[in-house]
């Protein structure tokens, strides 16, 4: 049972992993906590559900929903984000809240209060051993996770955009005297940020098989914890910690049980370590 | 009498207003867990009553000491973690704290706390009471908020709003001063706690969550933060604007979160904040009637500043 | 340690990990003077000032404020004792007035214990010493503006004026001309001589070695940390360490 569970944890870990990077990279650059990024998560799902149920192509659906969120990110950095940088951080900090709470409330209007299933056909089976099944949208998780980790380490690591992704997260205003189109390099990162959070959001519409509008609400405060736990704006410290904390709440909740709902473990682990080390876990600063 | 209930709303919503502007408004520490204190407050008051059949009046100062004191426990906190991470932190125990009533039997779990409505000279206390007791509370801590900015605490909690490490270069206990920021604005949101839940007789864990303290924290920031006229102001506001339009009840949510956006976008110091943009106009117009008048009244240009 | 002295500073150190920043830094700050602290960019001048305002703790060395160890002590507590200071990068009370600002340094011990935080802070005692203060810095015209909206120079202004309302038996100065204008600078340095000539010591951290010859009483050489020098402007001019210092890091200076 404990591999099992340990799958089960990784599943969940690559989940909150996704819907981590995109807050994460616009932390790394912008120093913004982007709340809304949940937001994107729910659109994600409301997005590639619906396509889902009109052309019964999971393909087309995630497609569709990254492209639709990616602009929504686009728009939010031009429009949002970009012009109130200047201003001390609680007023981005503020705006991304209300942003949230405005994505969640209109889904709610425009799509129902009430949970909709979402039952998808994958074109590929159940893994099945003796002692473990692991069903396709596991599979679906874990691989399209791996992917798309890859590709941005890919992104990050090797290409024009990447570095100057890394120079302007080492110092904005250094980057710019250097030349870097900063404006461009926010761009690239909320259209893939917000595209990240629509893959997470369709993945665990899947898993759970639910969507609702208020799906964000659980990642988006998680998101930040991670963000913390993961060192401020770094990418592989995310992964980590998203991992950790997947598997941490799993083995917790399985194994050991906790006086609070599951979802409460992160708060207390993010509490105890903000009071400890509040530059965060594996921060680059000293 | 419906609209004696919604006064009274407006006027606990004004409360939670200006007990969270002590904290973000006047010395610049964001909380965005301010619903906490106010169910800390108002969970410590019903168990007073309804368990340990204490007096009503009592529980008001034990709320607020109750929720002072954690509060004060917050202050710490603010020491070492700054800023956002403060205001992730502050989200976090909101989240906490809610769960703790949710899933404790004893705060009576998911079915919530029943309490009764208190007696007044043996008669028990009806809406129009209550409205009377959150009046004169607000009065009350209108008075106290202006000593506040006229005293050395204002001053005080004005340094270290603006920068910490010029505030100590002159003199200010830094770390002092966020603790004492924390305590008065959590205990007062422990005292709105306990009429809270004596008002309404019932109380839930989701009462004091997230979006609470959303709300609460929208309404400072639309009307002006760091002034009472902006805080009382925000509050009406998005108090009362659900209830004029019954239509907007069902978009309460979209309406925060759409001027919160706004705000934060055009007009960051808020309606009516000191730099914004109607207060300046105000002040122009304020300015040029004194001068006016002194010149009418022959003095010259001596009255135009003061 | 001579008899008028007022700051004694013992072999100060101030280490960042591997870093000297301070490299056991001795020397006297005497009632009345006016001791210049010089070096090139990144000699630890700053960090001099830091250490011994509290924001530092030191890693080894003492300082004493006339006999008393000030060494440990938190920064409100050293301003509370007299050190008085102004930043290299002006920190204003932004969104609050000129007024304000020099006010809300006469808090004194109202902002050390719970006694009297709410008692009334803009009385008229206060309000008239602070209107003196903006007088004497000549920024009395600005008086009701957001000490945000004020110019650069305006700033260093009101933060020599809010230093001053502390009352303090020395006032540190953190190269309060970087960045003015030629025409700026000079009356900053009739600033700086006026407060001479009403008997405030003062320790002035200056980049430019003319200004600082000019104003100075005595001065104390940093590089990389350690003090190389420290005598009348005279006798550092044709020091040739000194020389050597300023030369060898001229990139620096640009
Ligand atoms: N907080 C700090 N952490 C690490 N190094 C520092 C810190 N403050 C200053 N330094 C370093 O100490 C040296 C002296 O800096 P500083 O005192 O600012 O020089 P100055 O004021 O003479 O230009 C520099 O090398 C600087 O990088
Ligand atoms: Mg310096």
């Amino acid at each position: 049972m404990i591999v099992q569970q340990l799958l089960n944890g990784l599943v969940i870990g690559s989940v909150y992993a996704l819907t981590a990077m995109g807050a994460t990279l616009v932390y790394g650059i912008l120093r913004i906590l982007d709340l809304a990024n949940a937001g994107a998560y729910a659109i994600g799902a409301y997005a590639g559900l619906f396509l889902y149920l009109s052309t019964g192509n999971i393909l087309l659906s995630f497609a569709g929903a990254i492209a639709l969120t990616g602009f929504f990110g686009f728009v939010v950095q031009r429009y949002l984000y970009i012009p109130v940088l200047d201003r001390p951080p609680i007023v981005p900090l503020i705006a991304s809240i209300g942003l949230f709470i405005f994505i969640q409330d209109l889904l709610r209007l425009v799509a129902g209060p009430r949970i909709r299933e979402f039952q998808a056909s994958l074109p590929f089976g159940a893994i099945k051993t003796e002692t473990l099944t692991i069903n396709p949208t596991w599979i679906l998780i874990i691989v399209l996770t791996a992917a798309l980790l890859a590709f941005l380490w890919y992104l990050l690591a090797y290409t024009k955009i990447g570095l100057a992704w890394r120079a302007t997260a080492q110092d904005l205003e250094i980057a710019k005297a250097m030349g870097v189109n900063i404006n461009q390099v926010v761009a690239y990162n909320f259209l893939l940020g917000y595209a990240f959070a629509a893959t997470a959001g369709i993945m665990v519409g899947m898993l759970y098989n639910s969507v609702f509008p208020t799906m964000g609400d659980v990642p988006a405060y998680k998101m930040l914890a991670l963000i913390v736990l993961g060192g401020l704006g770094n990418p592989v410290g995310t992964v980590a910690a998203a991992v950790m904390i997947g598997l941490i709440e799993t083995l917790i909740a399985g194994y050991i049980g906790f006086f609070l709902p599951r979802d409460a473990i992160a708060f207390v682990a993010l509490i105890i370590i903000l009071l400890i080390k509040p530059e965060g876990l594996m921060s680059r600063k000293a | 009498m419906y609209e004696v209930v919604v006064g009274i709303n407006i006027g606990i919503f004004i409360l939670l207003a200006l007990s969270l502007n002590i904290i973000t408004g006047y010395a610049g520490q964001p909380s965005l867990g301010h619903a906490a204190f106010f169910g800390i407050g108002a969970y410590t008051a019903a168990i007073m009553t309804a368990k340990l059949g204490y007096n009503f009046w009592l529980t008001l100062p034990c709320s607020a000491v109750t929720a002072g004191l954690i509060g004060a426990l917050l202050g710490l906190v603010s020491l070492r973690v700054r800023n956002d991470f403060l205001a992730i932190t502050t989200i976090g125990i909101n989240f906490v704290t809610v769960a703790i009533f949710q899933y404790t039997p004893y705060f009576g779990a998911s079915f919530g706390l029943g309490v009764e409505r208190p007696q007044l000279f043996g008669q028990e206390m009806g809406n129009m009471h209550f409205l009377v007791l959150i009046v004169a509370l607000i009065v009350l801590l209108c008075l106290f908020c202006r000593r506040i900015e006229k005293s050395w605490l204002g001053l005080a909690l004005g340094g270290i709003r603006n920068n910490e490490e010029a505030a100590a270069s002159i003199g200010i206990n830094v770390n002092m001063f966020k603790i004492i920021a924390f305590t008065i604005g959590t205990a007062l949101a422990g005292l709105t706690g306990a009429i809270y839940a004596h008002h309404m007789t019932f109380i839930y864990s989701s009462d004091f969550a997230f979006v609470t303290s959303i709300s609460i924290l929208s309404m400072i920031v639309i009307g002006g933060m760091g002034t009472i006229r902006g805080t009382v102001t925000g509050a009406i506001i998005l108090g009362i604007i659900p209830e004029l339009f019954r239509f907007m009840s069902d978009y309460r949510m979209l309406l925060y979160g759409g001027l919160l956006v706004l705000m934060m976008r055009f007009q960051p110091e808020g309606l009516l904040g000191d730099n914004s943009f109607l207060w300046r106009q105000f002040k122009g117009l304020y300015s040029r009637y004194r001068l006016r008048q002194g010149l009418e009244s022959g003095k010259g240009g001596a009255a135009s500043d003061g | 340690m001579t008899a008028n002295s007022i700051l004694s500073v013992r072999n100060l150190q101030k280490h960042f990990g591997g870093l000297k920043a301070i490299d056991t830094v001795s020397f006297e700050v005497n009632k009345g003077e006016t001791l210049g602290v010089i070096g090139p960019n990144g000699a630890g001048k700053t960090t001099l000032f830091n250490t011994i305002c509290g924001v530092y703790e030191p890693t080894a060395g003492e300082v004493l404020l006339g006999t008393q160890a000030i060494h440990g002590l938190k920064p409100h507590q050293i301003a509370r004792l007299g050190v008085a200071r102004t930043f290299q990068i002006s920190h204003p009370f932004r969104d609050m007035t000129v007024l304000d600002n020099v006010i809300m340094a006469m808090g004194g011990s109202h902002y050390t214990g719970l006694k009297g935080i709410f008692s009334i802070s803009r009385t008229h005692d206060n309000i008239s010493k602070a209107e003196a203060l903006l007088a004497k810095l000549h920024i009395l015209a600005q008086r009701d503006k957001r000490a945000g909206d004020l110019s650069l120079g305006y700033m260093r202004r009101l933060e020599i004026a809010r230093a001053l309302a502390l009352e303090p038996k020395l006032l540190l100065l953190d190269e309060p001309c970087a960045g003015l204008s030629h025409d700026a600078t000079q009356e900053f340095i009739d600033i700086i001589s006026q407060l001479k000539a009403t008997g405030t010591t003062i320790m002035l951290v200056e980049h430019n070695m003319a200004i600082a010859m000019t104003v100075c009483d005595r001065l104390v050489v940093l590089n990389y940390g350690v003090k190389i020098a420290e005598g009348p402007p005279a006798a550092i001019k044709n020091n040739t360490l000194v020389i050597e210092a300023y030369l060898g890091r001229d990139d620096d200076i640009a």
